[in-house]
């Protein structure tokens, strides 16, 4: 009996040891601290997308173009910091007719530009139901992976 | 008890200031940092907190004591006053994990109009508002022409100083209805980014008291 606790003891050790190498090691390893944070007032995570929308969201990409073209949420828009008028200019009418929530994402947890956007976007057009992915374009890609 | 080594990566100034040109597109600048710490110190990812900034070190591994150099690109687009943007530099290094590198803008702003939109909520008088547009760089600009996106308001300006200051009117046919539009401001700016400026109106449905925006 001893015995037995004794190697469930050194198995989950050695354990939490791979995994905690892993952590570190890993190229694309998760910031642990971020998905700890509580959502801030402005924030949305997917799994609250899911729940209370069905997903059914206009995306905002205030990311780079380049980075944009590389990939996107589908259907989602680009507003970044660099074209900001230039790119709304060219989606008032979407905004006109909005009915659904609006979520604006950037390259991920140390990103401020989907903050930034947000709060330029609501001093120029009062949309309701305006939030910030948390996680950003990061955290969706992490999601579709099987 | 001996102290535990530990990197430390600290630039030469604690902002580092950029001044670009109103006609600047991009603006690029080098900085000096160095490793005031007792260890070797490796840099594992570099990220923005703005699309606008990329930055890149010349080396991936300093030792203790070692200066390295750093580049850093700024978008200026349509930027302008003072931007304070960073970057965050992640090390293999606990006691330094995050290096943050914050770098201060003051792009010079040639052209001013406030209030940038002008806003009636769902019911109110449909009556006239005004914002300023005024040019406040060395040379005069002049407004040429105005064309608005939506044919559901009215507008016109008016020149207050010659090259220097100008009144646009704008007043919507019917505040019952919601609106998104905008008004492009044609100059006859040098510079072509200041060639059209656009300055937007809106008829929104008033928040409820406490809730956002």
């Amino acid at each position: 009996m001893k015995q037995a606790l004794l190697q469930a003891v050194i198995i989950t050790l050695l354990a939490a040891a791979v995994a905690a190498a892993a952590l570190q090691l890993h190229p694309r390893a998760p910031a642990l601290h971020a998905i700890k944070e509580p959502l801030k007032a402005d924030e949305v995570g997917l799994k609250e997308i899911q729940a209370r929308w069905q997903g059914d969201v206009i995306w905002l990409d205030a990311r780079p173009r380049d980075q944009f073209d590389a990939g996107h949420i589908p259907s989602a828009r680009l507003l970044n910091e660099q074209e900001f008028e230039a790119q709304l200019l060219e989606m008032l009418d979407t905004l006109q007719a909005a009915t659904k929530p609006i979520i604006i994402y950037c390259g991920g947890q140390k990103c401020e530009a989907s903050r930034h956007v947000r709060e330029k976007l609501l001093t120029m057009v009062p949309v309701e139901n305006c939030f910030i992915l948390k996680g950003g374009w990061p955290a969706w890609k992490a999601a579709q992976q099987p | 008890m001996l102290a535990s080594a530990s990197a430390d990566l600290v630039t030469e100034v604690p902002v580092i200031e950029l001044k670009p040109k109103p006609e600047d597109e991009t603006i690029s600048t080098e900085f000096v940092f160095h490793n005031k710490g007792t260890k070797p110190v490796k840099v594992l990812k570099i990220d923005s907190a703005c699309s606008c900034l990329s930055a890149s070190l010349d080396k991936a591994v300093y030792q203790p004591g070692e200066k390295g150099v750093g580049k850093a690109d700024f978008k200026v687009s349509s930027f302008s006053g003072r931007q304070e943007k960073s970057v965050h530099v992640q090390t293999d290094d606990p006691a330094q994990s995050e290096w943050v590198i914050t770098f201060a803008l003051d792009i010079p702003e040639i052209i001013k109009i406030e209030p940038k939109t002008l806003q009636w909520w769902l019911g109110d008088p449909a009556e006239a508002k005004v914002t300023r547009v005024t040019m406040t760089g060395s040379e005069p600009m002049k407004i040429t022409k105005i064309t608005s996106t939506r044919e559901q308001v009215q507008f016109s300006f008016k020149e207050i100083t010659p090259g220097k200051e100008y009144e646009v009117t704008v007043t919507p046919n019917s505040t019952s209805e919601i609106m998104l539009g905008a008004l492009k401001i044609e100059t006859d700016s040098k510079i072509p980014k200041y060639q059209r400026q656009l300055s937007f109106f809106s008829v929104y449905r008033k928040p409820a008291a406490g809730e956002a925006p």
